[in-house]
């Protein structure tokens, strides 16, 4: 394999939502790109653990990146959340040094030890190099109008990401390529409302803000939302059923585009979903037809 | 490591705040709920308890803030750092049980959020390992890390020691 | 051996908290050529400077060393002491124990010891200073002023009224600049162009005053009393000569109402042929060569239509650029500014929704010769509720503008004022996030325009979003702590100030510097509003930083005064710290040639060696440093001289 990665999936895709999981072990096999598992931990969540003690966050998100560094691999996230970490604590470690000794510090009383070497990145700036081929490997148009989701910590701070936060197009472009429209809603950019140890600490806020977001989606007519951070795809999925004013189903972009490849529903565990998935297995079985 | 509000005003750049209010004014959660970043900045300025404030857990850390702000102050990172504090002091979110199991959790699987029989049933359903290689699989590596844990703050803070 | 008198000053006690004069006083009384060595409170006050004089004539001393502050502050203040008592001003040495020591320790025992070794180098260096003379240069009694804004027309008028030539020179077919876009100024609400144009009409019609409009300068060289100046004229394609300003080509044109118009914002549009607007100076139609069919495709259909309705022949498609170059003793930068970018802030949604505009588009909106001929009409209709935001691409870190742009506090209740005039049932809100209201008669308009009903509320806007054909503007209500959001049919930016991006060039020709900023920067920037470090070079208007009418004409005005003092002497005295050539060692390699970054450097073809231009030698030293042959001599900064103070230094 030519280009790999290490897999760094995060809890929510193994533990909760494995269909996820699955979906991005199938698309990357499918375009040839390598996933390594290596023996990663909880990122930790930029929200909880951050929030309650950062430099632990520091050191624990160090041990996950310094895993795949013997084999010159960079890990690859699903989950922005996950980016979030992984990400901010390489650019965090990167500049400073004292931060970086601290955390070596730490790390060396289990012996291991973190050299900076290697650059995380997320699973959706690896797909936007094969656009062709997933032009190529798709079977159906899907003909969905989707609500696009990019997700906070993909975006931003934009200092660390170098994305255009105010006027992102990429996650449009990439489900224009089987077939899907994005459609556009009500603050389409806005925060699904699970971040910063919010969804876990402060429930009603966490389910007032999803709420907002997705009447703003139900306005525009969509059949289904997809995201590329299993967060926010576990928060769409569980308010929904919590908050019972929508039912929109919930795609993370690789179970939309294991389907595009004609992959069955039930092999990227969409049945599992708490908001049923029916209505899309409809629309793709069609599609499958026509 | 800990810092003061004032080292976190310092390296969050909050000296430079003019109470411009496009932070308020961006924010998801303030429309839904009492949290208003920029008076949290001015409290932390002009020495007000800020640690004390509920609103200070409402923050969903989406950074759309920060992005906006006009002099550059790095309002969420200090959000993140006032939250260390506030934890120090007691000062927790409402549902303060469900980070405390969270950390419970990294601590004893690995996992902030654990894999329950039914979801490991799914897993092999679909054709993956029913439990994902990771730093559970192994018990010494585990092992380490919890060792590795037991050296950090977090699992003071999450009353685990 | 020659009698130097030392005077150590304790500056107050920046100098003397620090470093123990009296140590240094005894230290460098030893020294054998030092005739007399004296301390005082103030060197630079008047009793400071009698003691130096009185002692030269007590003692009879050869040269002075005076240690205090930096010779950036005072060298100039002492040289003149000392000459006032018939001293050469190059025999006085400074040294710096302020800002180079006592400032910059606090160990005060190292201190005092390197400020006794700074002035035992002084001293050294004092011993071999040699008397200069200054060499006078006539001065060319004209000026050059580059840009036609309010600025660039205070500034010539006021150097043509005290009898001297101004060339007055400006990109745009007409003067008037960004001026001659507003409808009405804050505070008075006098019309601007009614109080602009008589300005422009005395420019025009002055004797002194050769107007340049549709013209660059292409370059400047010489120095301060004789810039010789290029000035590219650009083709009108149009004879000024026969043009009579009537118009019939522009209505007859075949690109009639096709093309945007540059003065009105894109909001209406002109012919290929046109005046900028209809009170232009000079009132003569230019040809737009990117949309004339005829210069772009060789034809026009059967004829141009501008031919053939011109009574007076005045088309001429063969127009060419023409250069002129004329001599001048000063110039006068006055090249405005250009309205911030409102595409940079997305989130303003200026590029998404047609009824968010910038503060100089609703002004083109007010004025009775723009595309609504005055009345409030936004996209067909008028608007009642109205949001102006504040602060858009001013004190603003993301967009590379920290800076306040000052005069858009009052812009924006002007403008307020003005719709709520025109639209007397709207609903307007002002999003500030700070109210300047600081000029004469500022503060009493701000209170006017809230009796009449314009809503301050505090805090800025946050973004604007469109929904269901609606726009909305989000921010948070700072004084009520509550985040809100309004419908608005008319969102207004309130866009700040940058500089012109032609300046640049300008600059570079001038070598001129800049400010963190970006506009010019002034030689001092309490005291010398209106000097450059450039001898000769002065600054006007927004080009130095964001201003209002008043502070731009009153700035126009003392830059005019600075060039009439400098027109009106004979003849400048250049420095004589400059580089000299010994004609019997320099072999005409010309090594010294290739690198003066003033281009000072003449080749002699008769004598075979190289010749400086005084004028412009700015005395950096590149050329001795880099001359094989050693030829050449930096008066006042000798090898010698530098070596001394150096060894006596360690």
């Amino acid at each position: 394999m030519d280009e790999e990665y290490a897999f760094f999936p995060g809890c929510i895709a193994k533990n909760v939502y494995p269909g996820i999981e699955k979906a991005t072990r199938i698309v990357f096999e499918k375009l040839e790109i390598g996933l390594r598992d290596y023996e990663y931990s909880c990122c930790p969540p930029p929200g909880v653990m951050a929030c309650y003690d950062k430099p632990s966050w520091l050191v624990i998100g160090a041990r996950n990146l310094l895993q795949s560094e013997k084999d010159g691999l960079n890990p690859m996230t699903i989950c922005a959340g996950c980016y979030g970490t992984l990400h901010n604590v390489w650019y965090a470690l990167k500049n400073d040094p004292a931060l970086m000794d601290y955390v070596n510090e730490n790390l060396s009383k289990i012996d291991l030890k973190y050299e900076g070497k290697n650059h995380p990145i997320h699973f959706l700036d690896i797909l936007k190099d094969h656009k062709e081929k997933i032009a190529e490997l798709k079977e159906l148009d899907l003909g969905l109008n989707v609500a696009v989701h990019y997700g906070c910590h993909y975006l931003k701070p934009t200092s660390v990401t170098g994305e255009n936060s105010e006027r992102p197009t990429l996650l449009d472009e990439m489900v224009e390529l089987v077939g899907c429209k994005a459609v556009p809603f009500k603050d389409r950019l806005s925060c699904c409302g699970a971040g910063g140890g919010v969804m876990s600490g402060e429930p009603d806020v966490s389910l007032k803000i999803v709420n907002t977001k997705l009447n703003n989606m139900k306005a525009a007519n969509v059949d289904a939302i997809v995201d590329i951070c299993s967060f926010c795809h576990m928060q769409f999925d569980q308010s929904q059923k919590k908050l019972g004013t929508t039912e929109i189903p919930v795609l993370h972009l690789n179970q939309l585009y294991g389907l595009a490849f004609g992959i069955r529903p039930k092999h990227l565990a969409m049945h599992t979903h708490l908001v049923s998935t029916r209505d899309i297995v409809k629309k793709v079985k069609a599609a499958k037809k026509g | 490591m800990g810092k003061s509000v004032k080292e976190i005003l310092m390296d969050g750049n909050g000296y430079a705040c003019i109470q411009c209010g496009r932070c308020t004014g961006s924010c998801p959660s303030g429309r839904e709920c009492s949290l208003r970043t920029r008076k949290l900045i001015h409290m932390a300025r002009i020495g007000m308890d800020v640690i004390k404030e509920d609103e200070l857990w409402d923050c969903t850390t989406c950074f759309t803030c920060q992005e906006r702000c006009p002099k550059e102050v790095k309002t969420t990172d200090m959000i993140i750092e006032l939250r260390n504090l506030a934890v120090e002091e007691g000062y927790l979110p409402t549902m303060a049980d469900v980070p405390k199991i969270i950390i419970k959790s990294l601590y004893d699987t690995g996992a902030g959020q654990p894999l329950s029989p039914e979801i490991s049933k799914v897993r092999s359903i679909i054709g993956l390992k029913k439990e994902a290689y990771d730093v559970s699989t192994n018990e010494e590596t585990l092992k380490k890390f919890q060792r590795l844990l037991d050296g950090l703050e977090i699992t003071r803070k999450g009353g685990l020691r | 051996m020659k009698d130097i008198g030392v005077f150590i000053c304790h500056c107050g006690v920046n100098i003397s908290n620090t470093v123990d004069v009296k140590k240094v006083i005894e230290e460098i009384s030893k020294i054998q050529n030092v005739a007399i060595c004296k301390d005082y409170q103030y060197m630079c006050s008047d009793p400071g400077q009698e003691m130096i004089k009185r002692s030269i004539k007590e003692h009879d001393l050869d040269a002075v060393v005076v240690a205090a502050c930096s010779p950036r502050m005072h060298e100039p203040t002492f040289r003149a002491t000392v000459s006032d008592v018939g001293m050469n001003p190059y025999c006085f040495e400074m040294s710096n124990i302020r800002e180079q020591c006592s400032w910059v320790h606090t160990d005060k025992e190292k201190a005092t010891e390197k400020a006794i070794d700074l002035v035992k180098g002084a001293v050294a260096r004092a011993q071999l200073l040699e008397p200069l003379q200054s060499e006078g240069f006539p001065v060319v009694p004209s000026a050059l002023v580059i840009g036609g804004g309010i600025a660039g027309i205070q500034t010539a008028l006021d150097i043509a009224n005290s009898g001297y030539k101004v060339y007055l020179v400006e990109k745009e077919p007409s003067i008037g600049g960004h001026m001659a876009q507003f409808d009405k100024t804050f505070p008075t609400l006098d019309c601007a162009a009614c109080i602009l144009t008589p300005k422009m009409v005395d420019v025009a019609r002055h004797p002194k005053i050769e107007l340049l409009t549709h013209s660059e300068v292409e370059s400047i060289e010489g120095s301060v009393g004789n810039f010789i100046v290029n000035v590219k004229k650009k083709p009108r394609y149009v004879d000024m000569d026969k043009c009579t300003g009537c118009g019939n080509c522009a209505v007859n044109c075949r690109l009639v109402g096709k093309i945007s118009s540059e003065f009105d914002m894109g909001l209406a549009k002109r012919s290929a042929i046109y005046v900028p607007f209809p009170q232009a100076v000079p009132l003569k139609y230019t040809i737009d060569p990117d949309a004339c069919l005829f210069l772009k495709h060789g034809r026009c259909g059967k004829s141009p239509k501008c031919v053939d309705v011109c009574t007076t022949d005045a088309i001429n498609f063969n127009d060419e650029p023409k250069t002129i170059e004329f001599n001048v003793g000063a110039i006068v930068v006055a090249t405005g500014y250009r309205e911030f970018t409102a595409e940079r802030k997305p989130e303003f949604g200026y590029d998404l929704y047609p009824n968010v505009m910038t503060g100089l588009e609703l002004e083109r909106i007010f004025a009775p010769s723009g595309p609504t001929g005055g009345k409030p009409i936004i996209n067909g209709k008028v608007p009642k509720k109205i949001v102006f935001i504040s602060c858009v691409g001013s004190r603003d870190k993301k967009v590379g503008h920290p800076y306040c742009s000052r005069v858009c506090c009052m812009y924006i209740a002007k403008q307020a004022h003005l719709l709520k005039e025109k639209i007397p049932d709207s609903d307007i809100t002002v999003m500030y996030t700070d109210m300047r209201s600081f000029g004469k008669g500022y503060e009493e308009f701000y209170e006017r325009v809230q009796k009449e009903g314009v809503k301050y509320r505090r805090g800025n806007a946050s973004e604007v979003y469109g929904n269901d054909g609606k726009t909305y503007v989000r921010a948070e209500d700072t004084l009520l702590g509550i985040p809100y959001e309004l419908e608005a049919d008319l969102i207004v930016l309130g866009t700040g100030l940058e500089p012109d991006p032609n300046a640049g060039d300008v600059g570079k020709m001038l070598h001129l510097s800049l400010s963190s900023d970006g506009f010019f920067l002034e030689a001092h920037p309490k005291l010398r509003p209106v000097d450059t470090v450039i001898d000769g070079v002065f600054l006007a208007g927004t080009a130095q930083g964001p201003k209002d009418i008043p502070d731009t004409v009153a700035q126009a005005s003392g830059a005019a005064s600075h060039v009439v003092n400098l027109l009106s002497k004979k003849e400048v005295l250049s420095e004589p710290t400059i580089a000299v050539v010994n004609e019997d060692m320099c072999v005409g390699c010309k090594t010294c040639m290739l690198l003066c970054p003033y281009d000072a450097h003449e080749f002699d073809e008769d004598k075979g060696v190289m010749k400086i231009n005084t004028a412009l030698c700015k005395g950096c030293g590149s050329c001795s440093a880099a001359c094989p042959s050693g030829s050449i001599k930096m008066n006042h900064f000798t090898k010698d001289q530098i070596v001394a103070q150096i060894l006596e230094v360690l």
